[in-house]
């Protein structure tokens, strides 16, 4: 069995906060962009809560005010982690 | 609010959940078979299911109110045929939905998580989902109402004052239709604990508004939305108004903030306050949908009221209380009132207070008991007249006069809406 690794697994969990926001889950990509997906700043608030409860790193919306995509939020969560 | 008929404030559009299940019709269907909702002394939206209405995210970012509202205004709106005929402008809707409590059940969660878990886990949403205007908020951005928006909040009066606070933005000429109603969605164990403190509730279960034995209210949840245009306007675009809003009066007690004044003197003052407006005398009334709640105390200041204002002519207006089916929808209730009278004007019908078996001593209205009683036009106004009256916590009292044609066109035959 293919361990998973630690990218996948923040990217998954990103997807499915993302789905559950209510963003569709055909169109959660990398690339698509947060309004795209009418994801708000309140969801990026929770996001950032579902992260920090799961990874225990503190994470600032603020850090993500400029992103547009998916993508770069992944990548600035990662950095977060290490 | 009716100055003539051409700037008459109509009703186009209804759209109600309740105990009775979802809309309007089962509202109205329930009652007059006198099918009562309540049950474990409370009557919940139990039926009601908003994945079924609602997209995943209004589900989510709204409280149990907000989804109730959203669901009962898009019955309203299909009704009133908004979506293809816009009544006016979208800056000249306005939108005020009345509420005793709001969402203030996310609160009672969400402190649990913040003793628990600390203030850093505390939902971004909760505020905006609690908050009393929430209803009225996510019905303007869904809709793109983007009138005067607000909250009312007076107690279990809510409702009706909203619908005829919206009714006065009409007649001010601020606004050209507005959506009303009220709403409030609050079951849970700590809020009936607190309803029970104060003595409010039934302890049998049961509610007999009127009724020798009733003990008190059944607490309920649910939303009513009521759209209101002018008569010359809507009819202009082909609506076709359900029921017209002759006469208003708002008033308030100033005497406690629990108890009704003994001598219902606010009730009878709004009472007088919608006939003076309508220009109607007692006679012209043809039926009276009561606030009836089942309170002990406050069933008797009703009765009382409704007895002095209309006198001698009380002894031939049918009376009842939809309370009795679908229990004590707080903020709702006012709103869901005022769509049930309509409805039986209507049908023209007065369903029963279900429940009532036996009216307390002095309590001389013609109570509407065992089964419907067909409405006929009294004074031969070409359409029936029905009072709704609210009253709140707080000492706020509402009534409301609306007149509608039977659907049958006979409002004379006094039977043709019988189902």
């Amino acid at each position: 069995v293919p361990e998973v690794t630690n990218a996948e697994q923040l990217q998954g969990l990103v997807f499915e906060s993302l789905s559950e926001m209510g963003a569709d889950s055909d169109a959660i990509s990398r690339d698509a962009t947060l309004e795209q997906l009418d994801i708000d700043s309140l969801d990026i608030v929770e996001l950032c809560q579902i992260i920090e409860e799961k990874y225990e790193v503190k994470v600032s919306p603020d850090e993500l005010r400029d992103l547009n995509t998916v993508g770069q939020a992944i990548d600035a969560f990662a950095t977060k982690i290490g | 609010v009716n100055r003539g008929e051409k700037d008459a404030i109509v009703v186009t559009g209804m759209g109600a959940e309740t105990a009775l299940g979802h809309g309007t019709e089962r509202l109205f269907d329930g009652w007059m078979v006198g099918q009562s909702a309540l049950q474990d002394r409370v009557g919940a939206c139990r039926d009601f299911d908003p994945a079924a209405h609602l997209t995943r995210r209004e589900v989510r970012n709204l409280d149990r109110c907000g989804q109730l509202s959203l669901v009962a205004a898009a019955e309203a709106v299909e009704m009133a045929g908004w979506l293809e005929s816009p009544p006016c402008r979208p800056e000249r809707i306005a939108c005020l939905m009345g509420t005793a409590l709001g969402g203030l059940t996310i609160f009672e969660k969400e402190f649990d998580v913040f003793r628990r878990d600390g203030a850093a886990r505390l939902s971004p949403r909760a505020y905006t989902r609690g908050m009393a205007n929430s209803s009225a908020a996510a019905l303007s951005v869904k809709y793109g109402w983007r009138g005067e928006s607000h909250a009312v909040v007076s107690g279990c009066s809510s409702g009706l004052q909203a619908i005829i606070a919206g009714a006065r933005l009409l007649r001010f000429g601020v606004a050209d239709a507005a959506v009303v109603g009220g709403v409030d969605a609050f079951l849970t164990d700590y809020f009936l604990a607190g309803y029970d403190a104060f003595g409010a509730t039934s302890s049998s279960g049961h509610c007999r508004p009127y009724d020798r034995s009733r003990d008190g209210i059944i607490p309920a949840e649910g939303a009513g939305v009521v759209l209101l245009e002018r008569s010359d306007s809507a009819l202009a675009r082909g609506a076709t108004p359900v029921a017209t809003l002759r006469g208003t009066g708002v008033t308030s007690d100033a005497h406690h903030i629990a108890s009704p004044h003994p001598d219902g003197e606010g009730l009878i003052r709004a009472l007088h306050e919608a006939l003076s407006e309508a220009g109607f005398a007692a006679e012209d009334i043809d039926y009276v949908n009561t606030h009836g709640s089942g309170s002990v105390i406050g069933d008797r200041i009703e009765a009382d009221a409704v007895r002095t204002v209309l006198g001698d002519a009380s002894s031939g207006i049918p009376v009842s209380s939809t309370k009795s089916v679908i229990g004590h929808a707080q903020g709702a209730a006012g709103a869901v009132e005022l769509i049930a009278t309509a409805l039986a004007l209507r049908a023209a019908v007065a369903p029963a207070t279900v429940g009532l078996q036996e009216p307390d001593e002095g309590m001389d209205l013609a109570f509407v008991t065992d089964g419907p009683r067909p409405l006929s036009d009294r004074t031969h106004k070409d359409a029936l007249a029905g009072v709704s009256l609210s009253f709140g916590l707080g000492g706020h009292n509402a009534a409301a006069i609306l007149t509608a044609i039977p659907a049958n066109g006979s409002a004379n035959s006094g039977s043709g809406g019988v189902r």
